[in-house]
């Protein structure tokens, strides 16, 4: 198994580098494009989450991020201890009227893409911190 | 965050000439290109080829232009996209209300025969 850990500064910008570095991690186990995408779309909405609703876009303030990788499953752990998910909001879905351009989402599809791609999203708090856990079977 | 702004007749060709189209530059990304639907262009060509990855925030800012191009009666084409991306498209139900044509010459050939109906 082969793990990537990182402290993050909540910033925004700062999400693409690690984001490419995550990509390169992946890239040692996983060869497929599509499924490399999809998991960095994860961890970039998981963090751009953490950063916007967790910690409101306060800086000084960090997210830690841990990666398990192997042949058959990738776990990506985030935790921050800004704000957790509201209930209401974990059971995204993507709703629109498909004969009114004008209603489609502008936002709010983060958690969707999350709970499409991965086969386990869990939240938990522990010791205040927000924990979030988001696991892929890659091989069965 | 830079983008390459051509125009050839009436169209608008909008090259973001970024990797990432993602929360960080998705708000600046979206005044930029409200800026020139604010000039009266309505014919845009969205280039993509230079983009490997978008978030939903990019996918939002993308949505908003389509909203406000197709409500001044406008069109906008969508190009380059790599097949990564295009999944993204395809996850949301997306690509359903784009119009996607592989590169810039064949995005003019719809715009053209479009304004000519």
């Amino acid at each position: 198994m082969k793990t990537l850990s990182k402290k993050i500064e909540s910033r925004l910008e700062l999400i693409e580098e690690f984001s490419k570095e995550f990509r390169l991690f992946c890239n040692e186990i996983v060869h497929d494009e599509k499924l490399i995408f999809n998991l960095e779309l994860c961890l970039n909405e998981a963090l751009t989450n953490a950063i916007k609703h967790g910690h409101k876009g306060k800086t000084g303030r960090f997210i830690d991020v841990a990666v398990d990788l192997d042949h058959h499953e990738i776990a990506v752990k985030i935790v921050h201890d800004g704000n957790r998910i509201p209930n209401f909001a974990l059971g995204a879905k993507l709703d629109f009227d498909p004969k009114d351009i004008q209603t489609l989402p502008e936002s709010g599809m983060g958690l969707f893409l999350i709970k499409k791609i991965m086969d386990e999203v869990t939240w938990n708090l522990r010791e205040n911190r927000v924990e979030l856990i988001m696991r892929k079977v890659l091989k069965k | 965050m830079k983008l390459e702004i051509i125009k050839d007749n009436e169209v608008t060709i909008v090259k973001p000439l970024f990797d990432s189209l993602n929360a960080a530059v998705s708000t600046e990304f979206r005044g930029k290109f409200i800026d020139l639907i604010n000039e009266d262009n309505i014919l845009f060509i969205l280039d993509l080829s230079e983009v490997n990855f978008i978030d939903s925030a990019g996918l939002g800012s993308i949505i908003a232009l389509l909203k406000l191009v197709k409500g001044n009666e406008g069109l906008i084409v969508v190009c380059g996209v790599k097949p990564t991306v295009v999944n993204l498209f395809k996850l949301t139900r997306m690509d359903q209300f784009f119009t996607i044509r592989q590169d810039k010459t064949e995005s003019l050939a719809f715009l053209t025969a479009q304004s000519k109906k």
